[in-house]
């Protein structure tokens, strides 16, 4: 019996590891073709090279200012979401713990929904405008000022579903404690949050890291470029240099690549923290 | 907190969010930069949009010209230089033009100065047609090329670069099989036919792609619309490179009317193909495979069809000054100087383009390379643009452009049976819609 049950789940993780070999095919073709030279990237049918060379990083490296472009993607990344994830809790809380109580704001979070349904590219005119006027257009703030609004309505919607998921006896036992308010949210309320506020983080830290038609249109400077925008920068009219591309984005995923690793296990603590009694 | 604390509260941040919606408005392009020119300074500050004609190296080339000029004009003029990732040019200049931001010039491809002038965004290049002209230089420009940027009565741009399409071949492989360069469609196919066993094919060709369409098409004496801006696809002449491209399926890899460009080059890279389509720029993409493959390779002069007419393709890129701009004046300036010292884009930026005059072709980085040559003196005097033969671009054929009517009917044709008579009379109204709709 023991046997048998080695056997099952041998063959199933054996399915999970193909399943997950297919479905990452298109990023270990990158990787693999990032370390192909310029003649092997067209001649070469194999995910991996016969020759491998670092010469594309190096080109990469050399040719762009490719660490600028990490540097303000991770900048505009992170305070996007602290601030998001900030401004969401706060705000999530509040529709939780106070919105449906009162008649009018019943539906609020509703609200928020709907909000995502707006095509974004019509913002765009708008954007740039008001940018323009106090001064922001072709700034990394510009465009922090952008995403945080952009990111705001579907995060607080989304960890306000986590608080609901706390019962308010816990609120009301926090109060009888001594705690106010704002101390029944940090102290109690927060921590219990950890996983809902860990994925509000990485869907607006990975928004922040992909965006691109925003980024676009609001800076042009190339020491301001996100790593989107710099990615262009091997792209021409109708060619594209695939090598040092493929260099590139190997190395755009990295820092998002650690930051996952980083926040899983807080997503997984947060899933067992309730799972023992006592 | 006390509620009436808290009333007060909500009320304050209630109104500072009404307060902040007060910043949308449509800005009359003001920016504080722009403006302290004008305090006293002197020196007119202009932005330019330039397009990546080339690889990374361009852009620090194109920087180092930028600095160039301003040192040159350093008391009356300051260029600030960005450059503009193809992926959404179209929209990132839509959203710049529609909310004043700061764009006085910039480069940009074949239509895009035609669609602006429609919306009157366009600062009119005659006084800078008119310059070039008393210096005797007119005539440096290549033939037609301004033509191509004229539209009612005005030059909306100055001819930038070319972009001329021609067929790449490995004479490598004609040579093992005993086979010549043909020179005719009947010669081109025998020689594909001969090449194409064993895994291997004639032509690397990409359905997706409108290239080889419109090479025969124009070769044949076809086009997409006539002199008179009336659609002109559904003619004997155009079904005839139809029915051509459909035969050409027979030397093709099979599925390659879904190809896209660069499975197809993968092809030719790979020498499974002999022949393929392409544009000038991928010249460059040949030498950086490696001096051994360049040396296999060669450029075929334009076939000639059974029209007997001998014909090339080309696209025409220009350089353009922007209605919005504070300094007109400066911005023609601009221009007319970095047509004139832009010799160094090609030989150290190494762009893709042909430049778009005629003493450029004897730059090194052209007159050295084997293909731009053959480009230069055999394909370009016979190119035509997608507008041919009507004298000057307009905003619809843009839009033809943009639809991807032609790679339409190169994959219709290459993947379906569809008979060609319905495959030519469907596109040609769908030219001719377009044509009524944006008269």
């Amino acid at each position: 019996m023991n046997k048998y049950k080695k056997l099952k789940a041998t063959a199933f993780y054996a399915v999970l590891l193909l399943i997950g070999l297919l479905i990452n095919l298109p990023i270990i073709n990158m990787v693999g073709s990032a370390f192909k030279s310029s003649k092997e990237i067209f001649t070469n049918n194999n995910l991996f090279p016969h020759h491998p060379t670092v010469e594309n990083f190096k080109n990469v490296l050399e040719r762009t200012p490719f660490f600028q472009y990490v540097l303000n993607s991770l900048m505009v990344a992170i305070v996007v979401s602290i601030i998001v994830a900030v401004v969401s809790c706060l705000a999530g809380y509040a529709i939780s713990r106070y919105a449906k109580k009162i008649k009018f704001f019943k539906h609020y979070s509703s609200l928020f929904l709907i909000l995502q349904m707006f095509p974004g590219v019509l913002l765009m005119i708008p954007v740039v405008v008001l940018l323009s006027d106090i001064g922001l257009g072709d700034s990394l703030w510009g465009l922090i000022l952008v995403y945080v609004s952009t990111n705001i309505p579907f995060c607080t919607w989304m960890i306000s579903g986590f608080f609901d998921g706390i019962p308010s006896e816990i609120d009301e036992a926090a109060k009888i404690d001594g705690c106010n308010v704002f101390q029944s949210f940090a102290k109690i309320v927060v921590p219990l949050s950890s996983s809902g506020i860990a994925s509000i983080i990485i869907f607006t830290f990975i928004n922040c890291w992909n965006e691109y038609m925003l980024a676009n249109v609001i800076l042009k400077s190339q020491d301001l470029r996100t790593l989107p925008l710099g990615l262009q920068t091997f792209i021409m009219q109708f060619d594209t240099d695939w090598s040092s591309l493929m260099a590139a984005s190997t190395m755009t995923i990295i820092p998002v690549l650690f930051f996952l690793i980083f926040m899983q296990k807080h997503i997984v603590s947060g899933l067992t923290a309730g799972a023992v009694k006592g | 907190m006390k509620k009436r604390t808290k009333k007060i509260m909500s009320l304050l941040l209630a109104g500072a969010m009404v307060v902040s919606l007060a910043g949308c408005g449509k800005s009359g392009g003001s920016d504080s930069s722009k403006d302290s020119d004008s305090k006293g300074s002197g020196v007119a500050e202009i932005t330019f949009w330039d397009m990546p004609w080339g690889p990374a190296e361009y852009q620090n080339v194109a920087e180092k010209l930028v600095d160039q000029f301003n040192e040159e004009h350093k008391d009356t003029i300051k260029v600030k230089y960005q450059s503009i990732p193809w992926d959404g040019c179209f929209n990132a200049f839509n959203v710049a033009i529609e909310s004043g931001a700061d764009l006085d010039v910039s480069t940009g491809s074949a239509y895009q100065p035609h669609q602006f002038a429609e919306m009157d965004e366009i600062l009119p290049m005659d006084d800078v047609v008119k310059a070039f002209e008393e210096e005797g230089k007119l005539d440096d420009f290549v033939d037609g090329s301004l033509d191509q940027f004229q539209m009612d009565g005005q030059q909306v741009a100055m001819p930038w670069n070319i972009d001329p399409k021609g067929i790449y071949y490995n004479k490598e492989m004609l040579d093992a099989a005993g086979l010549t360069a043909p020179t005719t469609w009947d010669e081109f196919y025998d020689c594909c036919k001969a090449l194409t066993k064993d895994g291997v094919y004639g032509l690397a060709l990409a359905g997706n792609n409108p290239w080889q369409l419109e090479a025969l098409m124009f070769d044949n004496g076809g086009s997409y619309i006539d002199e008179d801006k009336q659609a002109n696809f559904d003619t004997p002449q155009t079904k005839e490179a139809l029915e051509f491209l459909r035969k050409l399926k027979d030397v093709c890899a099979p599925g390659s009317a879904g190809y896209k460009r660069d499975e197809a080059v993968k092809l030719f890279m790979q020498e499974k193909a002999a022949f393929i389509v392409m544009s000038a720029d991928f010249s460059v993409e040949i030498k950086n495979q490696s001096d051994e493959f360049y040396d296999k390779c060669e450029v075929l002069e334009p076939l000639t069809s059974p029209e007997g007419i001998q014909r090339g393709m080309m696209g025409m890129n220009g350089i353009m000054g922007y209605k919005q701009t504070k300094h007109p004046e400066e911005v023609k300036t601009f221009i007319k100087w970095w047509i004139e010292n832009s010799d160094v884009l090609w030989e150290e930026g190494q762009m893709g383009p042909f430049p778009s005059r005629k003493s450029q072709m004897e730059l090194s980085s052209i007159a050295d390379n084997k293909f731009k040559q053959v480009f230069a003196e055999s394909i370009i005097p016979v190119g035509v643009p997608l507008n041919f033969p009507h004298k000057g671009a307009f905003p619809a054929v843009n839009v033809i452009e943009g639809e991807e009517l032609g790679a339409e009917a190169s994959s219709t044709v290459l993947g379906t049976d569809t008979p060609i008579d319905e495959i030519t009379s469907t596109i040609n109204d769908k030219i001719q819609t377009i044509l009524e709709a944006n008269e």
